[in-house]
């Protein structure tokens, strides 16, 4: 990895902050944004049916991808605690 | 001065998860791991939630009100950003953080203020000792009730929780195979605040909470902290400093909807609330004249009372009484389990009953025959014809037997020893199959030997 010099670290960091000053103003010229991007729907939640179980399906798909697994379960990092 | 404050969890009792239609299945029915699970709750690339599950929100809003809260009538789900392995989205959904009101605020249980109570989902399941993850529980929906840190010692935590999930197990909100778990906010004056997280019982609580008081007795804590109680060290143990809602990088949901919670819905979940622990306790002693212990008995298992009041007035209450609170809980308690994995049918209960107050089997007898319902109960018709009590020429008959076979305990009680007459009768009940009377035994016995 190329190590880089204080003088570039500087003068990426003032490139930087001139990139955010520059679009924060754009920003601040749009009328009207939006709060929020909320979905407008008729309805808001959905009713329970019976319940979906053993799907063994996509166990075995997730299974196969893992890089790490044994018989049932992904296996992930591990902690001493 | 001490100060503690609750974040509980319980787990809602719903056939589906929050956001997709896999089953929720905990406690002794667990499933095979990572079965339930789809594209959703596995955070697939792609996937998007479903509608929330309507069932969690009026579970909620059940809780809110009975915790004395204001309901929120409009609630935006959030996402809580935070990089753990149980967390296959990266982010938690829930109606709380810095953009969202939560769905009950302000209320007021048993003499502790509540903050707030709100929906989320939970994590997977992650075993940090073997990095195994099981995914069955990803996206189940949770209620989490935040208290004020109006709680001053251990001792008056555990009773107020324990009144808790009494009484949230009246209304049914709560999954029973799963029961609670609990983060505990421990401060004392002058030091800052510590966060003892995920505990999941009762006892190790009020220990978590009093090792807690004295390790910060003797080290008073200068910055916030995230700490675990270790069972085997009796101490808690340093996890993380404090996460700050900044941490938590909330945004609000943009895959789902702002809910929007009519006030007919709130009415309508309000006059479903059935009669709590405390009202039921108080008609219990007034109307039927149940002895208060008793009633405290009754009222603290939603299961155990129904079954009383489902049988009341059907046998004498001072039969029923001493055979639902003493010896069907003691079935429990024998066995290690709670009153509620008993899966105990009232009418065979009644028959039970009804053959002890007609004098059709002994008390042995049916004791006999309720050891046998660990489980669930079955009807005692068969056992009950079997168990007939003996007439008493059979009982004379087997005193006899018994006498015979025992000359030395004979020789005792003629010398003055009266404990061998109990020797003497439990041969007989034994020669008998626990059938006969054991009153009428003793009665026979005495006259023979005279």
């Amino acid at each position: 990895m190329k190590k880089i010099s204080e003088e570039e670290k500087n003068k990426i960091q003032e490139e930087a902050k001139a990139i955010i000053k520059s679009f924060s103003k754009k920003l601040s010229e749009i009328k009207n944004m939006p709060e929020e991007s909320f979905i407008e729907r008729k309805t808001s939640t959905r009713a329970e049916t019976n319940a979906e179980k053993g799907n063994s399906e996509l166990k075995e798909q997730i299974l196969k991808n893992a890089e790490n697994k044994n018989e049932d379960f992904v296996i992930a990092e591990k902690k001493g605690w | 001065m001490v100060k503690i404050g609750l974040e509980i969890h319980g787990y809602l009792a719903t056939n589906e998860k929050l956001f997709c239609r896999c089953a929720v299945e905990r406690g002794r029915k667990f499933s095979k791991p990572n079965t339930n699970i789809c594209p959703v709750c596995t955070a697939q690339p792609g996937s998007k939630p479903l509608l929330p599950n309507d069932m969690a929100i009026k579970q909620v809003i059940k809780i809110g009100l009975i915790l004395g809260c204001k309901i929120s009538e409009k609630i935006v789900f959030q996402r809580k950003h935070y990089s753990w392995p149980d967390l296959p989205k990266g982010f938690q959904s829930t109606i709380s953080g810095a953009h969202s009101t939560p769905n009950a605020t302000g209320g007021k249980f048993d003499g502790i203020r509540i903050n707030e109570c709100h929906l989320e989902e939970d994590p997977a399941q992650w075993n940090p000792a073997t990095g195994e993850i099981d995914y069955n529980r990803s996206g189940a929906p949770l209620v989490e009730i935040v208290t004020e840190p109006d709680f001053k010692s251990a001792e008056e935590v555990v009773s107020w929780l324990s009144n808790l999930v009494a009484t949230l197990s009246y209304v049914k909100t709560i999954d029973k195979n799963s029961g609670i778990k609990a983060d505990v906010n421990v401060s004392i004056d002058g030091g800052k605040r510590i966060e003892i997280k995920n505990i999941n019982s009762l006892r190790k609580i009020k220990e978590a909470i009093e090792s807690e008081v004295s390790r910060q007795e003797k080290d008073l804590p200068k910055i916030e902290e995230t700490r675990m109680y270790d069972e085997e060290k009796k101490t808690t143990i340093l996890m993380r400093t404090k996460d700050s809602a900044l941490d938590y990088r909330f945004i609000s949901e943009p895959d789902l909807s702002l809910i929007e919670i009519s006030k007919e819905t709130i009415a309508k979940i309000k006059n479903s609330i059935p009669e709590l622990p405390l009202g039921k306790l108080k008609r219990l002693v007034k109307e039927h004249k149940i002895k208060e212990e008793y009633a405290r008995i009754l009222t603290k298992n939603v299961f155990l009372v129904e079954l009383f009041e489902n049988l009341l007035g059907k046998v004498k209450t001072e039969l029923l009484l001493p055979w639902i609170t003493t010896e069907l809980l003691g079935v429990a308690n024998y066995n290690k389990i709670a009153f509620d994995e008993m899966e105990i049918n009232s009418e065979h209960f009644l028959e039970l009953l009804k053959a002890v107050e007609n004098g059709k089997i002994n008390e042995l007898k049916a004791k006999e025959i309720l050891r046998n319902w660990k489980d669930a109960s079955t009807s005692p018709k068969g056992e009950i014809e079997e168990g007939k009590k003996i007439s008493d020429d059979e009982i004379e008959s087997l005193v006899r037997e018994a006498i015979d076979e025992n000359a030395k305990a004979v020789d005792d009680y003629k010398a003055g020893e009266k404990s061998s007459l109990n020797f003497l009768m439990g041969a007989v009940m034994k020669k008998s199959n626990k059938r006969a009377d054991s009153k009428k035994v003793k009665e026979v016995l005495e006259k023979v030997l005279k």
